[in-house]
């Protein structure tokens, strides 16, 4: 294959993404990507695709308010739980939408500070998965609760009755870790979203927009004081947001590590747990930058390199999830408990023998495909890849809450779960809401981290001028 | 009070006009740029307060948890004691969190005395371009001479724009 002259290579829209791509397009200059992100955000009137994804969405988030209201009339009678499961769809959903959150902070945090480059095209959309996913998770725990309006009984607060909330229970460590999560979570989305909002300001024509954008960029003009207090406090927040990822999905697993249930009862639950949330967090960040880069022209700034080191991600996590799977299988029958091996055989060839294989073959065995470089740069495979991983994930958690509980350590108690119409309808629900958000941060916030979009390109223009001095 | 913004197309010529500026002993400069400067973007409070914030939100949630479940309610749970500080550190640890990511979020918004919506600066047209390619120096004084005097000198320096402002 002969090589093109730069200024003969076609436009980057449509371009087979390579293996061997630049983290961003030479051609790319700090002027023309802030002005088409600013573009996208600006836009007078939506994209008709935009309409047809966000209308179905919204139908959805409806559908999940009024399961939630029939929830609030009716009490949690309505869903499928029932001695012995009492931990249904609110629980593995919550586990679910949880790991989806803590990818996106892996992704944005983590990488930061490991100075990863591809991660600045792709961080602003991980933190958006981060938000709404955290806002997903957030209802579950409150409906689960029999009596929600007493959801406050889980601060501590002065009571005529000298009551104090429990402080050694796992489930109130989950309490103030999904408290810290969320909120941590906006502060650190809105304090890189500043300097964009700034850029946005400063493009937007029509006073309304000028003044939106100007009050969320709180005065941000690029200051020197402002710059140099930002690179400081962003770096310890990421260096903060990232143990704090990890600490959230662990304090999830000792929920369940806490329990003298079958199948819970092991000190693997928090790294367990990480792993699952690293390997839904790389499937759910592609799943959405594969249509989006498409959708609104950005090949150019997530190329194929980042489609191939996110596989290569999504890879290794599989196979951290299959050691888990593993060690979970081997330390039952190590450990020589009768009412874990009864557990056992139950979830691998009983009643939800299909909810575990599904689990085996989604999440372990198909991510393999992923060894070939031609199948990490395959835009539909990736897709079908990912879509099964994240069925996996919720199927691994429906494997961990539900089978645990319905062979108990007693046979009489032993009994099955069956999900209920209102079950699916809010488990879609926050589907519907978790797209919902997503796709309205595309339409109004800028989609990529522009500042750092910036200082990238800089450093690899200067790093390219300093490779062809003589 | 007089301000003279001068745009730059590249940092390089703005670190030069900086250089030339400060020379010339023309103070109450102001960089307005895109991407951070590489000159002065260090030195900073809000690290160290972050991290005071964070080691107090642990250390006054551990002796909170502490009273609570050792003094005012202790519970006798299979026995098992009541100061269990290992069952503490969960929490601590993210009320730690908690304090040190508000102390640095607010603290940027003290340090920088934000926000500051409005600012002279912004009434130039050539000011838009400080976030998205232009490299921007203000110069702010009260003194009518010494304001021409910056001018003059701005002027020698080849700026992109320059443009005067009512500070």
């Amino acid at each position: 294959m002969s090589v093109a002259a730069p200024d003969a290579l076609p436009s980057p829209k449509g371009r087979p993404p390579r293996f061997d791509d630049p983290v961003v397009d030479p051609a790319l200059s700090i002027a023309s990507m802030t002005d088409r992100i600013c573009a996208i955000a600006l836009r007078e009137r939506a994209y008709l695709w935009w309409w047809i994804a966000f209308v179905p969405c919204i139908a959805l988030t409806l559908l999940l308010v009024a399961s939630i209201a029939y929830l609030f009339y009716a009490g949690i009678g309505i869903w499928g739980i029932n001695w012995p499961v009492m931990w249904g769809f609110a629980i593995l959903s919550y586990v679910w939408w949880i790991a989806i959150a803590s990818g996106g902070t892996i992704i944005s945090a983590l990488f930061f500070l490991m100075g990863a480059e591809w991660r600045t095209s792709i961080n602003r959309i991980a933190e958006s998965m981060m938000l709404f996913g955290a806002a997903a998770a957030g209802i579950y725990p409150i409906l689960h609760l029999g009596r929600p309006w007493f959801f406050y009984w889980l601060f501590f607060y002065p009571n005529t009755m000298g009551l104090w909330a429990q402080f050694r229970s796992p489930l109130l460590w989950d309490f103030w870790a999904l408290v810290t999560y969320v909120f941590a979570s906006i502060l650190f989305w809105y304090f890189g979203l500043m300097p964009d909002f700034a850029s946005v300001r400063d493009r937007a024509t029509t006073p309304a927009k000028q003044r939106i954008y100007g009050i969320l960029a709180c005065g941000f003009r690029g200051s020197t004081r402002q710059w140099r207090h930002m690179r400081a406090a962003y770096g310890v927040m990421a260096a903060i947001m990232a143990p704090v990822v990890v600490s959230i999905h662990s304090i999830v697993g000792l929920d369940f590590a806490g329990a003298a249930t079958p199948g819970w009862h092991s000190t693997e639950f928090p790294p367990f747990f990480v792993f699952g949330a690293l390997l839904s967090g790389f499937s759910i960040v592609l799943l959405l930058i594969i249509p989006l880069r498409r959708l609104l022209g950005l090949e150019d700034m997530i190329t194929g390199r980042h489609l191939d080191v996110l596989c290569k991600l999504l890879l290794t996590s599989s196979l951290c999830v299959s050691y888990a799977y593993l060690m979970d299988a081997f330390t039952t029958f190590y450990g020589g408990d009768r009412a874990e091996r009864v557990m056992f055989i139950a979830r691998a060839l009983g009643y939800y023998k299909y909810v575990y294989w599904g689990t085996v073959l989604l999440n372990c065995l198909l991510p393999q495909v992923f060894w070939s470089r031609r199948l990490r740069l395959n835009q539909p495979v990736i897709v079908a890849i990912c879509l099964s991983v994240v069925i996996g994930m919720w199927l691994e958690r429906y494997d961990i809450v539900v089978t645990s509980l319905h062979r108990p350590n007693l046979p009489s108690a032993w009994g099955v779960y069956h999900p209920t119409f209102w079950d699916w309808s809010t488990l879609v629900g926050t589907v519907g809401m978790f797209l919902s958000g997503i796709l309205l941060s595309v339409r109004y916030i800028p989609i990529v981290s522009m500042h750092e979009m910036r200082t990238l390109i800089a450093t690899t223009q200067a790093r390219a001028a300093a490779a062809h001095a003589p | 009070m007089n301000g003279i913004l001068a745009g730059f197309d590249t940092p390089q010529d703005l670190q030069r006009a900086l250089a030339c500026l400060r020379e010339a002993r023309i103070e109450a400069l102001e960089t307005y740029t895109p991407v951070p400067l590489e000159e002065g973007a260090f030195g900073s409070p809000l690290p160290l307060a972050m991290f005071a914030a964070g080691i107090a939100g642990f250390v006054g949630f551990v002796l909170l948890m502490t009273y609570a479940d050792v003094y005012a309610y202790p519970l006798d749970i299979g026995g098992r004691p009541t100061f269990a500080w290992p069952a503490f550190v969960p929490i601590a640890f993210e009320i730690g969190v908690l304090c040190a990511m508000v102390v640095g979020f607010f603290g940027y918004f003290m340090v920088c005395r934000m926000p500051q919506l409005y600012d002279p600066v912004d009434e130039c047209d050539s000011f838009r371009r400080a976030s998205r390619d232009g490299w921007f120096v203000a110069i702010r004084t009260t003194d009518p001479e010494r304001a021409a005097q910056a001018r003059a000198l701005v002027d020698t320096l080849h700026p992109a724009s320059v443009e005067e402002f009512a500070a």
